[in-house]
């Protein structure tokens, strides 16, 4: 025999929240990847730093294209894509600031590279693999709002 | 805050599932939404049409690599202030219930 039982507000919210958090569980993103997002992000340095024209060239080519596979690789590993619209104000903020860093990174790094000091895309380099390994490991838990049903 | 309205379309188990985990992404992947309520493609389907015609959720058919296309969904303004307006309403239910003289 079949008992319907009643689907209640306290029901539904505990759905709610179980459901961000299935979000939360799969939005964890794969191994590696920041340390992958860190490593193009150092070629992309080396490449307009130390590295011969030819080959630098080549290396800053070949990080653009492998961070849009990192793009792509993400969605697929996790079935989700979030962007700093969709995301709680602070990830926003932390999203904000990365960007703002990197961008000063890659800017000095040019500048002092055409003043003759390429050596200076080494430590750069290093800076913006540990960059994306620390930020990526502050910014994880931030991208995901609060379970709604519980502060609706 | 959004006005408490208590919303027959979204209310529904799985339609409140879908879109309290649309809200907290920007787009969601049909695989991954089916696998998450644990239901048949065909019910994902019926799902998300019904979303998708009450003007809650958008549906697109990006092609992935090798040409082939996969479905991801993404709740629009409208779902959102939907979803919004509901959670308040089950909030202002459950918070009368447990104000309610309790019955023997």
């Amino acid at each position: 025999m079949e008992i319907n039982t009643p689907y209640t507000a306290h029901d539904a919210l505990a759905d709610v929240d179980s459901a961000a958090d299935a979000v939360r569980r799969r939005g964890v993103s794969p191994r590696g990847f920041y340390l992958a997002h860190g490593a193009c992000t150092a070629t992309l340095i080396l490449g307009m730093s130390v590295l011969p024209r030819p080959i630098g060239t080549a290396a800053i080519l070949l990080a653009g294209a492998a961070l849009a596979l990192l793009i792509r690789w993400y969605r697929e590993a996790t079935g989700i894509w979030i962007t700093p619209a969709s995301a709680p104000p602070r990830a926003g903020a932390v999203w904000a600031a990365y960007a703002v860093a990197l961008v000063a990174l890659v800017a000095a790094t040019a500048i002092l590279t055409s003043l003759g000091h390429a050596w200076i895309g080494w430590p750069a380099a290093v800076v913006a693999l540990m960059g994306s390994v620390i930020i990526g490991h502050f910014l994880e838990p931030l991208l995901f709002p609060a379970p709604a049903g519980r502060t609706a | 805050m959004s006005e408490a309205r208590f919303d027959e379309t979204i209310h529904a188990p799985h339609r409140l599932r879908i879109c309290a985990m649309l809200a907290a992404v920007d787009t969601m992947e049909f695989a991954a939404i089916r696998d998450e309520l644990g239901v048949a493609d065909s019910v994902l389907s019926k799902q998300l049409k019904v979303l998708t015609e009450a003007g809650y959720v958008k549906l697109d058919k990006p092609l992935g690599l090798g040409g082939k296309a996969r479905t991801w969904a993404r709740i629009t303004p409208e779902g959102k202030k939907a979803l919004a307006g509901h959670l308040a309403e089950l909030n202002r239910l459950v918070r009368l219930a447990e104000t309610a003289p309790h019955q023997s």
